[in-house]
């Protein structure tokens, strides 16, 4: 069997509770901090980006102002090619940012005007190199200068980046500026290049978090940040998104040319938000930040929160479990009280209660009860002991009042007596005096213990008595008076004496107060002795019994009993009667022995009543003449 | 076992009802107690619905007796069924108490 302590059935409980309040308020701590957390890294990455931009304008404006000055004034001077060729070198000299100046003369149809050629200046190794392309490579600059849509449009912008003919050096942006005659036809551009190293470093540089990835976006196909085919780049992003495919979407989304401010880009757990602003020029500025790891560190404090919590239950619970079990042990104690006790010891220990609370009543309730257990068993001790004594004084009175009834049958008498209790009321007596056969039979009024005394009293007496030969009433008489003498307690005994003489077959006999014998003649049917209604012996002193007298045949069956035979009653409260006794007695033949008959009566009594315990003493005698 | 005890003129009447055996005997004879006292010894016993009576109640009616007897009164028992007329008659009991 499993057994699990109350403490500890207890501490999981608590245990249960607590750790579903627990996990409840860290998932919604979770959620509401990681909202408030990308909420605040959105807006601040909105700062930087904002930052940026106008960082990255700032040397912009400088190449547009100082170009926008320098075409003014070649507009204004229609300067000599020499004159023009020294501005520009002038310019790459002493502007910081400008490293490069081209001015290109054009014709209204948009071809390059080869009647003036055009100016080029650059400043390579801190010397002004003077620069004549050929044909080929104007063509060459006229695309990276995107010199058609500047020609449509005759607006100044800048291009995309693109490297310059002399390809070891590195990429550059340039701004490009057309001059317009009166007829609102281009004739010259001005031109001004720039490394875009700088702002290279700068975007590259912008990592408001580990993993984000900022991008400029020149035009559809000039991405600095994230090139098309840098693999190395996605390398390094692997950590931040799960495969290449999901990283490509965000590239695309990056190109495709939307407008808002931020927004959410992603799936899962490659989750990310962009944020996007324009520059004046329209290159757009753009940082991607997974929230992977926007979210690293308070997902790491919530890790380390979650496990100061695991912690702390273990703690509530090795705490509860000791103090529930402090608490409840005096209950385990009194439990192995209890066992003790069951066991019979009932002076077991019963352990100490400090505290006022419900151990202090229950202890007290456990020593009300030990010692009313141990009153009773005593007080139980007591009775059973008493009663032992009482049945085996009984069995002793039991036995003496057996003792005092006379078992050495002659061969013409037999009789039985069965007591109800242990002692009884009946008593029977016989004695043969050479051809006198004197008998007796008696019932006690009541039964038990006070009738058996007065059976021995009425016993004795009779004893005394037969030996004087007396005639019956005066064997009665004197019985009468020593039972009267005594009997303060009204009670009485019928009592039949008889004596028959074996020779004549004469019976003189005198009835006080007994049940009427039965004759049975050895040729006829049984009958009721008549005999007078003397008064029952120890009632009145001095009470006059009369006796009377039969002959009887030869073969005649005399059966004498006490009332418990024709009274005896059965489960539904019939009674024997005298009916079924006549009829017992007259299967009684004159060859069946005293006991057969006796046992044949006893028997047909014992079957009638079917268990119903007996009722009263029941004695019966047969005598066979 | 029943048994109602009413007072008239100077007589106690008692109307017993059922059996008078071991079982109840002992409670009998505290019902009839109050008839053993007092000085108005003169009863009358209706014994139409006394259908048995054992020893026990033999001894009760006895003790009955002697108690009206010595204080100069007269108990007597009227209708008795014959199956108890005939047990005060083997008992003796009806040459002491007046059976009619």
């Amino acid at each position: 069997m499993n057994k699990r302590s109350f403490s500890s059935s207890l501490s999981w409980r608590i245990i249960g509770i607590v750790s579903t309040i627990f996990f409840i308020a860290m998932v919604v701590i979770a959620i509401v901090s990681h909202q408030i957390i990308a909420d605040e890294a959105t807006r601040s990455t909105q700062h930087i980006l904002h930052g940026t931009i106008s960082e990255l304008e700032k040397p912009l404006n400088t190449v547009e102002v100082t170009t926008k000055a320098i075409a003014a004034y070649i507009s204004t001077l229609q300067a000599q090619p020499k004159v023009l060729q020294a501005i520009s070198d002038r310019t790459v000299e002493v502007s910081e940012l400008i490293n490069g100046f081209a001015i290109l003369f054009v014709l209204p149809d948009g071809s390059i005007d080869t009647l003036r050629p055009a100016i080029f200046s650059s400043y390579v190794n801190d010397s002004v190199h003077e620069f004549h392309p050929d044909s080929q490579q104007l063509q060459l600059l006229a695309a990276s200068w995107n010199l058609e849509h500047i020609l449509k449009t005759k607006m100044a912008s800048w291009t995309a980046p693109y490297r310059p003919l002399d390809s070891r050096s590195s990429r550059i942006v340039s701004y490009c500026y057309p001059l317009v005659d009166s007829m609102l036809n281009v004739y010259a551009i001005v031109i001004s290049d720039m490394f875009i190293d700088h702002i290279e470093s700068t975007v590259e540089g912008l990592r408001p978090y580990d993993n984000s990835i900022a991008t400029l976006i020149f035009n559809k196909d000039n991405i600095i940040g994230i090139k098309d085919s840098d693999s190395d780049l996605i390398n390094r992003y692997k950590r931040s998104f799960s495969d290449n495919s999901s990283f490509q979407n965000l590239v695309e989304d990056l190109k495709s040319n939307k407008d808002s401010l931020h927004r959410r880009v992603g799936k899962g757990r490659d989750m990310a938000f962009v944020v996007y602003g324009p520059l004046h020029n329209g290159w757009k500025l753009s940082i991607t930040c997974p929230y992977r790891e926007v979210l690293r560190r308070s997902s790491q404090m919530h890790l380390a929160l979650f496990v100061i919590g695991l912690f702390g239950l273990v703690f509530i619970y090795l705490v509860c479990r000791r103090t529930i079990r402090r608490m409840t042990r005096p209950i385990t104690e009194l439990s192995v009280s209890a066992l003790n006790m069951a066991k019979g010891n009932f002076k077991a220990k019963l352990p100490e209660i400090t505290s006022q609370d419900e151990m202090l009543r229950l202890h007290d309730s456990f020593i009300y009860m030990q010692n009313s257990i141990a009153d009773y068993i005593e007080q139980l001790k007591t009775t059973t002991t008493a009663n032992e004594r009482m049945e085996s004084e009984l069995n002793v009175a039991r036995n003496i009042q057996m003792g005092m009834l006379r078992t050495d049958f002659p061969p013409q008498l037999y009789a039985m007596l069965n007591p109800a209790k242990e002692v009884g009321g009946d008593l029977y007596d016989f004695t043969l005096k050479g051809d006198q056969l004197y008998f007796a039979i008696g019932d006690v009024s009541g039964k038990g213990v006070p009738a058996s005394l007065m059976m021995a009293i009425t016993r004795a007496a009779l004893r005394f008595v037969a030996g004087l030969a007396l005639p019956m009433n005066e064997t009665l008489s004197r019985i009468n008076n020593s039972v009267s003498d005594t009997n303060s307690n009204n009670m009485f005994v019928t009592l039949f004496v008889g004596r028959i003489d074996m020779k004549t077959l004469h019976m003189d006999f005198c009835n006080a107060g007994h049940n009427p014998l039965v004759i049975l003649p050895p040729d006829g049917e049984p009958y009721f002795l008549k005999a007078k209604a003397n008064l029952a012996i120890g009632l009145f002193e001095d009470f006059t019994y009369e006796a009377e007298s039969l002959d009887l045949k030869p073969g005649t069956r005399i059966i004498a009993y006490t009332d418990g035979v024709n009274e005896a009653e059965n489960t539904d409260m019939d009674l024997y009667g005298n009916e079924r006794m006549m009829e017992t007695i007259r299967q009684m033949d004159r060859n069946m022995d005293g006991n057969t008959a006796v046992n044949l009566l006893f028997d047909s009594v014992k079957n009638f009543a079917n268990g119903n315990p007996q009722n009263d003493d029941i004695t019966i005698m047969s005598i066979l003449v | 076992m029943d048994i109602k005890i009413s007072q008239q003129e100077n007589k106690t009447m008692v109307v017993l009802n059922g059996r008078i055996d071991t079982s109840n005997a002992d409670q009998f004879q505290q019902d009839v107690a109050p008839l053993m006292e007092g000085e108005n010894p003169d009863i009358d016993i209706d014994c139409t619905d006394m259908s048995y009576t054992s020893s026990q109640g033999l001894r009760i009616f006895l003790m009955l007796q002697k108690s009206v007897m010595a204080r100069k009164g007269k108990l007597v028992m009227r209708n008795m069924n014959p199956q108890v007329k005939e047990v005060f008659d083997i008992t003796g009991f009806s040459n002491i108490i007046t059976i009619v």
